[in-house]
């Protein structure tokens, strides 16, 4: 719940490609979840 | 321990189990739709907010619409919490002027809140602003702890309904767990912290002149942050005096209500619960150890009423007792004997009249060693994570025990929802294999348990495991992770693990001594942190859809009836062994090892 050092940020008020980096990322879980139990129940069927 | 001690432990179980049958009753008429004592004022407002957001509350959702929806939520408020924290410099509410919040930090935070998890990289007094900690932070509070009763009472619909296609509305579930449950609860809790003193402004931070000027050495660095060194390759200071203090606060108590309620756990202060103006007198440290546990524990008893037989939730509340008790006789025991290394020095370490005795290292000393361990065993138990000590600073033992109970997967209570949930999914591999053992059905609430049931179950318990381990030992393999350890030797190992383990489990709890503001930590924690809440919640929703659709069959001579002492004492024994099984080998590389090296004198430096 805590940590040593505390983080300012790196650019204000322009979105930047980290930015568009994260929220892909961000995407990407949310797709991985969402095909995640049908992709595992055709895995295992024998 | 002293006999004080002894008796406020007592009497916070004692509050926490007379507490459990009404609030799981008043639950369990929330979530069946009966009347209760706020729906003069509440059944309004959720009928607008449902016409408000054109929701439809006789919708019955199937499991996979339910999952959806529940991804969904959390995806766009992870997205909304994420653009909160970049824009900060330009939203209202920033009295200090906090800048924006680096990507990946960010990125950290909004998967962190949005999963439960509460993990914090941030200090919240150096790193945000009022509106990020109350329309960001405060908010995913709700909801994420919300969305957890969500899916418990869909796993509930599930189990108990009969040959049915769906398992509830998603959206009337949600609602009802935070308008009728987690929000009067909070303004009680609220304005008890108050009375105590948890600050609750929006003024600028205070600034208060010292009692006496403090001088120190303050280390230089450069422009980029780098220590300056001397020609020896020390670090280079110059002397400070400082006459005056900056005094953080904010609108902290709502915030650490939720934050205890919701077994979220994320600090409005850098230190948690350790902060005076979040936790100040023994009185709230008493009224937020009972709310980090009261939930999770009450909803067994909602469990056995929406399943038409209390017996059931009477007994998961006892296996869960059954492992937590010993869990914290072991710290306290451990707490209370203190530092082996100091006792040969010839220090006395007794609790006695003047002195509170014990390992006091990283603890407050309104608290002491009973308060301060039965918290770390209680944030841990449960998915809470708010800390009242440092755990890096328990002895090796003492410190095995959060680590213990994260690794049985936070089912001794657990967070709201998340934990019984996830118990039942432990029910349904015990109740699989007491029934092969000895030849009786396999069956569970008279639902019979078969291979899909069983493989989604594995799936859950598997999960949380392998994101642990597999974090840990990128973290340990690889030069950005193992910087981020402060200590060499088991203990250094000991936090990476304890991160990865708070993460995986959406606990939040940090060990601390370890740095994980770093692009390494933010990143790689995120994934664990989304990876431990989502892949774990789609399975028990498709067991909720899969048992839904299921008959009921009646009873008979060879059922398994489960709930029986003897039941009972299976079911923490699979619990246990399950946890044994996955983390011992890595417990015994960190604080086991760092326990015996303690007793023989040897220490890392």
């Amino acid at each position: 719940m805590l940590s040593m050092v505390s983080s300012s940020g790196d650019v204000e008020g322009v979105v930047t490609v980290n930015d568009v980096l994260v929220i892909g990322l961000m995407f990407l879980l949310l797709v991985s979840t969402l095909v995640w139990v049908p992709g595992l129940t055709r895995l295992m069927r024998p | 321990m002293t006999a004080g001690g002894i008796l406020r432990i007592l009497l916070a179980l004692a509050v926490v189990f007379v507490l459990v049958k009404p609030l799981g009753a008043y639950m369990a008429r929330v979530y069946t739709g009966q009347r209760t004592i706020f729906d003069p004022v509440l059944r309004p407002l959720e009928r607008f907010l449902y016409r408000w957001s054109g929701v439809d509350p006789e919708e019955d959702m199937s499991w996979q619409t339910y999952s959806l929806a529940l991804l969904l939520f959390t995806f766009v408020g992870m997205l909304l919490l994420y653009a909160f924290q970049r824009a900060q410099a330009v939203l209202p509410f920033n009295p200090q002027k906090m800048p924006a919040v680096s990507t990946d930090l960010s990125l950290n935070t909004a998967v962190s809140f949005a999963t439960n998890t509460n993990w914090q990289n941030y200090g919240g007094e150096t790193t945000l602003s009022y509106f990020v900690q109350m329309a960001g932070l405060t908010v995913k509070n709700f909801t994420s702890a919300a969305a957890g009763f969500a899916v418990l009472v869909a796993l509930i619909r599930g189990l108990t309904r009969r040959q049915a296609q769906a398992i509830g509305n998603f959206w009337v579930d949600l609602t009802r767990s935070a308008l009728y449950i987690l929000l009067p609860m909070s303004i009680v809790v609220a304005l008890l912290l108050a009375s105590q003193g948890v600050v609750a402004t929006l003024s600028p931070y205070k600034t208060a002149a010292l009692l006496e000027p403090t001088s120190y050495d303050e280390p230089i660095t450069d422009a980029n942050g780098k220590p300056v060194l001397d020609a020896q390759g020390h670090q280079k200071t110059r002397p400070v005096t400082i006459t005056e203090q900056t005094l953080a606060v904010g609108p902290a108590a709502s915030q650490i209500a939720i934050k205890q309620l919701g077994t979220n756990g994320g600090g409005f202060f850098n230190v948690n619960s350790s902060h005076p103006f979040e936790n100040p007198t023994p009185f709230s440290n008493f009224v937020e150890l009972i709310s980090i546990l009261v939930l999770p524990a009450a909803l067994c008893y909602t469990f056995g009423r929406m399943a038409g037989d209390t017996r059931q939730g009477w007994a998961i509340l006892a296996a869960m007792t059954l492992m937590f008790l010993p869990l914290l006789a072991v710290t306290e025991g451990f707490e209370q004997a203190g530092n082996p290394l100091i006792a040969r020095l010839g220090v006395d370490q007794r609790a006695g009249p003047l002195q509170s005795g014990g390992n006091m290292e990283g603890k407050e000393a309104r608290f002491g060693v009973p308060d301060s361990a039965l918290w770390a065993t209680s944030t841990t138990a449960t998915s809470n994570g708010s800390v009242n000590s440092m755990h890096d600073s328990y002895t090796p033992i003492g410190g095995l025990v959060p680590l213990v109970n994260m690794h049985l997967g936070e089912v001794v209570y657990g967070g709201v929802g998340v934990g019984l949930y996830d118990m039942l999914m432990v029910v349904i591999l015990a109740a699989f294999v007491a029934g092969l053992m000895v030849g009786r059905t396999p069956e569970y609430l008279g639902k019979k348990i078969e291979a899909f049931e069983m493989k989604m179950a594995s799936v859950v318990v598997l999960v949380m495991p392998l994101i642990v381990l597999i974090g840990t030992a990128l973290a340990v393999a690889l030069p950005a992770g193992r910087a981020g350890a402060s200590n060499p030797g088991p203990h250094g190992y000991s936090e990476i693990l304890y991160a990865f383990t708070s993460m995986g489990n959406n606990n939040g709890s940090a060990f601390a001594g370890i740095n994980s503001n770093t692009p390494f930590y933010n990143d790689v924690g995120a994934v664990v942190q989304w990876l431990g809440r989502f892949w774990e919640i789609v399975p028990v929703l498709a067991v909720a859809g899969s048992m839904a659709a299921k008959k009921i069959v009646p009873p008979g001579p060879g059922t398994l009836p489960t709930h029986t002492g003897q039941f009972v004492l299976w079911l923490a024994a699979v619990t246990v062994i399950i946890g044994a099984l996955s983390f011992l080998p890595a417990l015994a590389l960190g604080p086991i090892v760092e326990h015996f090296l303690l007793g023989a004198g040897t220490v890392f430096k």
